[in-house]
């Protein structure tokens, strides 16, 4: 009986033995087809090894479940939990950036509207920024996905004027900076590296970084370093040039200090890029004249903006 | 009762002996100490507040019903199989004597411990919401809106659904003899749930008129709002009259469901009462749990006791879908999920928690309830079952299945 069970023992040691070096093949390979997947061991706080590792196969229930009661608590508009269960499904599925993706849109987006009051639905686009800024991407630093995602919301959600209250996240992201760009500490806990912004400035032309635009390339330019895939090299040139356009018509903020209020001015710095960009586009494409005729529009509508604020 | 008692004592020290009131404990401290840390509300102290006490006492439920049926199933079952039965049994002690001791054995196990954790939960929640912590204008949102009991008044209806036309109105009528013992400025919440047809509408307007009253609103159709009323005139006869116009821009029918109707909160006691009436219908639902483990663990042996007991917690944790699928189309389903319903009805409550962590009053009567159903009378079936099947079996073997 002894002797069986020792055989046994043998044969679980050596079985163990083998699935330890086909695993070091597996973790290679995925490395190597996957480089926005961080290794298990690199930088995985507690929490995050334990519900990949410990929890094995029921991890996907515990997720399914968090996901029902969080679609439940949306549809009966009790949002107090949304923002814990959403760090409990992104903790349980780390590594899938649409997860990520989704519930950041969801609460920058679907939730934020809900609000009537401009200051509750800033504190949800923040709540979204920030679960993609200081968590998605501490999980998946190499994801082209996640940096776009990051990078649209600044381009759209704050950048343009589709919300109503688009304004009141201008001033807040403003202010912000405003604090961030005279203390590093800031900066670095809004994830910005200071050399990165200034290669930027000097590849585009400086840029207002109390402006969303500004961070909308920022991003977008880190996810075009991380693409791997044409769509998405294509997805984020398009939005550092699509944010670049935007800054240059009204990338200048212009502080009242009597009123508080501020306007927003056309950055002239970055017209050379822009018009570089329309003859770029000239050039490439089949209707070359067309662009052209439109890069005469930007400058004469930009410069008439700049007069008429004067 | 000495001898219920003695047993109920032998019961205690046997589970503190196994060390499982050590790891019971243990688990419970970490559990309240620990998960308020990871919490992350929606960026509000309401949020926060919210969930602090929804998490906490869900998870410190949860962990204590998992023991308590795993201790249940255990006590009578190990005895059995490790044959110290046979030193009880041999004395003049009735089955229902060994069962009733070892499940007060257990509840005393679970008062203490959710004593204990309810004190140093409570402890946390007043520590995040001293004054110093907190901004004056959000203190006393918390004190007069969650950190409270508001019992509710509904609204009388005539329980037909009925919609607002886009401009029309529709008066409310709320009446209790409390509202003309209520001082002058005591705070009053209305509570409501209106629908739109236009189910693309994301927020809707609406008015709220009283004497000396008048609020628009902006709001979500199909959830709960609530929305602070100076305190307003109240008739000679003890009622309040409220009224509701549809203001919304564009032309839109807004319905109230009958099974909501608006209804009037006031204060009706304090939060400490509520919160220990929420910890009492926990109580009894682990009460409920000790009889299912004492009571499959007298039945069967420890493995097969614990494969039930799992099975039942399974179940009440499926119990909103079961009662879902009594609706199915199918009639073999329909017969089975009516059946499992049936068994689950003694597991079924109001979870207390949800109106606690909203500042809405956990009642008297439902505490009342829970003892009377759950700690008394179902709990009492299953004694009266399990003894009875306890009796039939041969425990000399040590083994039964």
């Amino acid at each position: 009986m002894k002797k069986k069970a020792a055989i046994w023992l043998l044969l679980a040691a050596v079985a163990l033995m083998g699935a330890g070096q086909v695993q070091t093949g597996l973790l290679r390979m995925r490395t190597a087809h996957q480089p926005a997947v961080l290794e298990p061991a690199d930088d995985m706080p507690p929490v995050i090894a334990f519900t990949t590792v410990a929890l094995g196969g029921f991890r996907g229930f515990f997720a399914d479940m968090l996901w029902m009661r969080a679609a439940r608590l949306q549809r009966e508009g009790r949002y107090f939990e949304i923002v814990q269960l959403a760090d409990w499904i992104t903790k349980l599925e780390p590594r899938f950036p649409a997860v990520w993706t989704y519930h950041a849109w969801n609460m920058a987006y679907n939730i934020s509207i809900l609000f009537d009051a401009p200051k509750e639905r800033w504190r949800w686009v923040e709540n979204g920024i920030q679960l993609l800024r200081n968590d998605a991407l501490r999980y998946n630093p190499s994801s082209a996905q996640l940096y776009r995602e990051l990078g649209w919301l600044f381009q759209h959600k704050i950048g343009s004027d589709d919300d109503s209250a688009h304004l009141y996240y201008k001033q807040r992201w403003a202010e912000k900076m405003e604090s961030a760009l005279s203390r590093p500490n800031e900066l670095e806990a809004l994830k910005l590296d200071p050399e990165t912004m200034q290669m930027l400035d000097k590849t585009y032309g400086a840029f207002d970084w109390r402006l969303p635009q500004a961070h909308a390339v920022y991003w977008a330019w880190h996810s075009r370093s991380c693409a791997r895939s044409g769509f998405d090299k294509a997805a984020a040139s398009r939005m550092i040039n699509q944010s670049i356009l935007d800054a240059c018509r009204a990338g200048r903020l212009v502080r009242d200090d009597s009123t508080g209020s501020f306007t927003l001015r056309p950055n002239l710095n970055l017209l050379p890029y822009a018009e570089k960009l329309f003859e770029q586009a000239a050039n490439e494409g089949p209707d070359g004249e067309t662009y052209r005729e439109a890069k005469q529009q930007f400058i004469r509508s930009l410069l008439a903006d700049e007069k008429q604020k004067e | 009762m000495d001898r219920i008692i003695a047993i109920a004592g032998l019961a205690v020290r046997s589970a503190i002996r196994s060390r499982v009131v050590a790891v019971l404990a243990g688990s419970v401290l970490v559990l309240v100490v620990l998960l308020p840390l990871t919490l992350k509300g929606d960026g509000t102290v309401e949020g926060y507040i919210h969930i602090l006490l929804s998490y906490t006492l869900g998870a410190l439920s949860f962990l204590l019903s998992l023991a308590t049926l795993w201790a249940g199933c255990a006590a009578v079952s190990t005895d059995v199989r490790g044959r110290q039965i046979h030193l009880i049994a041999v004395k003049p002690v009735r089955p229902v004597e060994i069962w009733l001791g070892k499940w007060l054995g257990l509840l005393a196990l679970n008062a203490v411990l959710l004593a204990a954790a309810g004190t140093l939960i409570y402890g946390m929640l007043r520590w995040n919401t001293r004054p110093a912590a907190l901004d004056p204008a959000d203190r006393a949102t918390i004190q007069s809106q969650l950190l409270t009991a508001r019992k509710a008044v509904p609204a009388i209806t005539d329980g037909k659904v009925f919609g607002i036309t886009s401009g029309a109105s529709r008066h409310w009528k709320f009446q209790a003899p409390v509202f003309q013992t209520l001082e002058t400025g005591t705070p009053l919440f209305l509570r409501y749930r209106i629908s739109a047809t236009d189910i693309t509408a994301l927020r809707v307007k609406g008015r709220w008129r009283t004497a000396g009253f008048e609020a628009e609103t902006v709001f979500m159709p199909n959830t709960f709002q609530t929305l602070e009323l100076p305190f307003p005139g109240i008739g000679k006869d003890g009622a309040l009259d409220l009224e509701f116009i549809n203001s919304h821009d564009r032309p839109l029918t807004l319905v109230f469901d009958p099974q909501h109707p608006p209804a009037i909160l006031y204060r009706s006691g304090s939060f400490e009462m509520n919160y220990a009436r929420c910890l009492l219908i926990i109580f009894c639902q682990l009460a409920l749990l000790a009889a299912v483990g004492v009571s499959a663990g007298s039945v069967f042996t420890m493995p097969v006791a614990a494969f039930v007991s799992v099975w039942v917690l399974i179940m009440i944790a499926s119990s909103g879908f079961i009662e879902h699928m009594t609706a199915s189309e199918n009639a073999l389903a329909r017969l089975w999920f009516h059946f499992l319903n049936l068994v689950l009805l003694p597991f079924r409550n109001e979870n207390p928690l949800e109106p606690l962590a909203t500042g809405r009053a956990v009642s008297w009567a439902a505490v009342g309830l829970a003892v009377l159903l759950k700690a008394v009378l179902f709990s009492g079936l299953l004694a009266w079952g399990s003894v009875a099947l306890f009796k039939r079996g041969e425990i000399a073997g040590g083994g039964r299945s």
